[in-house]
């Protein structure tokens, strides 16, 4: 057959560019991280065709020592001291307790943590109450195990000490309240007793092991078993929701530094305008890159403000999401009434200097103070995000300055970040 | 080859958008105008140099991840690719249909991601398939003014021939 009456041969290259693009969307560490630096190299070289180039006044400037505004890190703190136990309990053995943020997805990854700092098994504390225990991830990071999860067995007692005082097994099943199992016959449960942990009974001959200390575990209440049923079944409510805790207080071997110890180095820089051709979204442009040490992750403030986050970082510059942008999102803390409540502050959508946002569930969030929680990534705690207002049934968040000008940036520690 | 000359093209493109975009909200789909004038060619190795380097220097000026990108670029050559064979790809039309289908596919492309929680969710409008729309009108009215320019040229290249013919002969 003639060359010229052939068939053409199939061309491979779109299917493999499709099948390039699909794998931007599995959840595989190593291809996310391939596609991570394509797009890093690909932005580094949009630096050498538009350099951004900070301006005299910007380089000159000094950034701040503390990234959050003094009268929020004072409130902060005041409200820290809730979530520590207190002293008199006896839980202090050999180091200190100290507040940690609960991060990531799931709210139980305890950030800010080196891997393998605190023992598995160590008891976490809101106030008096026992949250859950410390439990190590096969990467070495650490974790925080709810009380309430399945397979929990907890000696606990309940009731009035000394007059009727009733002693129990507390079963974690899974669901929010602990359940009462193996109850002291003859002793009456009522609705609302505390419930206690108990620790379990020390060795004979060796030291007394006072681990939880007679911890509070929550209220008891009557659990809902159908109509008619012959038995009582009891559960133990926790007083705080374990879903929504912001911050757990564990205890630190002697010698590691607490997580407020932990610091972030700032950078000067500046913000430029119209980083991306699309009109929707609201990205900006730092003029520091890799070579100052910043990293994707890193918050960009100004007076005290978070401005956004760098999503991109190349030589020379790096690519900002701004608190503006819709579908921005930030661990953050909501502070109201008197409490620390975290919670995940995603921006829907903008118009001007109205900034909408998906409410926080399970939270009376009305003129709520919205700072950013601790990230080792590089936000640093505290930084305002804004107040939550209600309008027309919708959330918004206000106060929140223009993102463009002299700027600074929070890098983590690392080789580049001592540089000026 | 094809692919620094893909990139450098496609971060001017970026670049030509980004200044248009500063002044008017209204703007085509440049890299949707660039892939379908690519996929109009033959769909040989250089094509395909030019379409990822187009798709990664775009990239940079894109607030999406760059897999949405060459996902939307590989299904529009997917699916233009094999429509050569069926259409007239000289008309105006089908410049149209290129353009405007390949603008379209990115974004839908990005709305997978966004599906699956890797890009931001952006809600649809009217205004939305303004720059498709755009797109597939920048394209034949560029093919009509190249083709234009190349005649032109040409003739241009013909006249000073024939001068430099006639200055020789007169001199000799």
């Amino acid at each position: 057959m003639a060359d010229g009456l052939q068939e053409p041969a199939p061309k491979r290259w779109p299917a493999i560019l499709v099948l390039v693009g699909i794998s931007g969307l599995l959840p595989i560490p190593a291809i996310q991280r391939a596609h991570e630096l394509a797009e890093e190299l690909t932005w580094t070289l949009r630096g050498l065709v538009q350099p951004a180039r900070r301006s005299a006044r910007a380089a000159d400037s000094t950034p701040p020592a503390a990234a959050a505004d003094p009268r929020v890190a004072e409130l902060l703190a005041s409200l820290r001291q809730s979530v520590l136990p207190p002293k008199a309990r006896g839980w202090q053995r050999d180091g200190r307790f100290g507040v940690v943020p609960l991060g990531t997805a799931d709210g139980l990854e305890l950030t800010l943590m080196p891997p393998a700092a605190v023992a598995p098994g160590e008891p976490a504390f809101y106030g008096e109450q026992l949250v859950g225990f410390t439990a190590a991830r096969s990467n070495g990071s650490i974790r925080l195990e709810r009380v309430t999860k399945s397979g929990t067995r907890l000696s606990a007692c309940a009731g009035a000490p000394g007059r009727r005082e009733a002693r129990f097994l507390a079963l974690g099943d899974g669901s929010t309240a602990l359940r009462v199992a193996y109850a002291d016959g003859g002793v009456e449960l009522h609705e609302g007793d505390f419930a206690f942990a108990l620790d379990p009974p020390s060795p004979r001959g060796g030291a007394a092991n006072r681990v939880i200390d007679a911890a509070v575990l929550g209220r008891l209440v009557r659990g809902d078993l159908p109509e008619g049923a012959e038995r009582e079944e009891w559960r133990i409510e926790p007083l705080r929701p374990l879903e929504r805790l912001a911050e757990v207080a564990i205890r630190f071997p002697p010698g590691l530094p607490l997580p407020s110890d932990t610091d972030l180095y700032p950078c000067a820089s500046e913000l430029l305008a119209h980083s991306v051709v699309d009109s929707r979204r609201a990205f900006a442009r730092l003029c520091d890159g890799r070579e100052q040490g910043i990293v994707p992750g890193s918050a960009v403030a100004s007076e005290g403000y978070l401005l956004g986050r760098v999503v991109r970082a190349g030589f020379g510059h790096a690519l900002v999401q701004t608190v503006r942008d819709p579908g921005f999102r930030q661990r953050a803390l909501a502070l109201v009434e008197g409490t620390v409540l975290a919670f995940e502050l995603e921006v829907v959508r903008a118009h001007g200097s109205t900034i909408e946002v998906r409410p926080p569930v399970g939270l009376a969030w009305e003129g709520a103070l919205v700072v950013t929680a601790a990230s080792a990534d590089g936000t640093p705690e505290g930084l305002l995000i804004g107040a939550l207002t209600e309008k027309n049934g919708r959330c918004e968040l206000v106060a929140t300055p223009e993102p463009v000008g002299r700027v600074v940036a929070w890098r983590p520690a690392g080789a580049w970040s001592a540089a000026p | 080859m094809s692919l620094p000359i893909g990139l450098a093209i496609g971060l001017l493109l970026g670049v030509l958008e980004g200044a248009w975009r500063a002044h008017i909200d209204v703007a085509p789909d440049l890299l949707g105008v660039a892939i379908g004038a690519v996929l109009l060619r033959a769909p040989d190795r250089r094509a395909a140099g030019l379409v990822i380097g187009l798709l990664l220097g775009f990239s940079t000026f894109s607030a999406d991840p760059i897999g949405a990108l060459l996902l939307g670029g590989g299904i529009a050559a997917l699916v233009l690719v094999p429509m050569r064979e069926v259409v007239f790809v000289e008309s105006a039309l089908t410049r149209f249909l290129f353009a405007a289908a390949a603008a379209t596919l990115l974004r839908c492309a990005r709305e997978l991601f966004a599906w699956f929680d890797l890009a931001a969710a952006l809600p649809w409008s009217a205004a939305s398939w303004n720059a498709p729309l755009l797109a597939g009108l920048l394209l034949p009215i560029l093919a009509r003014a190249g083709d234009g320019g190349a005649s032109g040229w040409r003739k241009l290249v013909a006249t000073l021939a024939a001068w430099r013919a006639r200055s020789g002969r007169s001199s000799a």
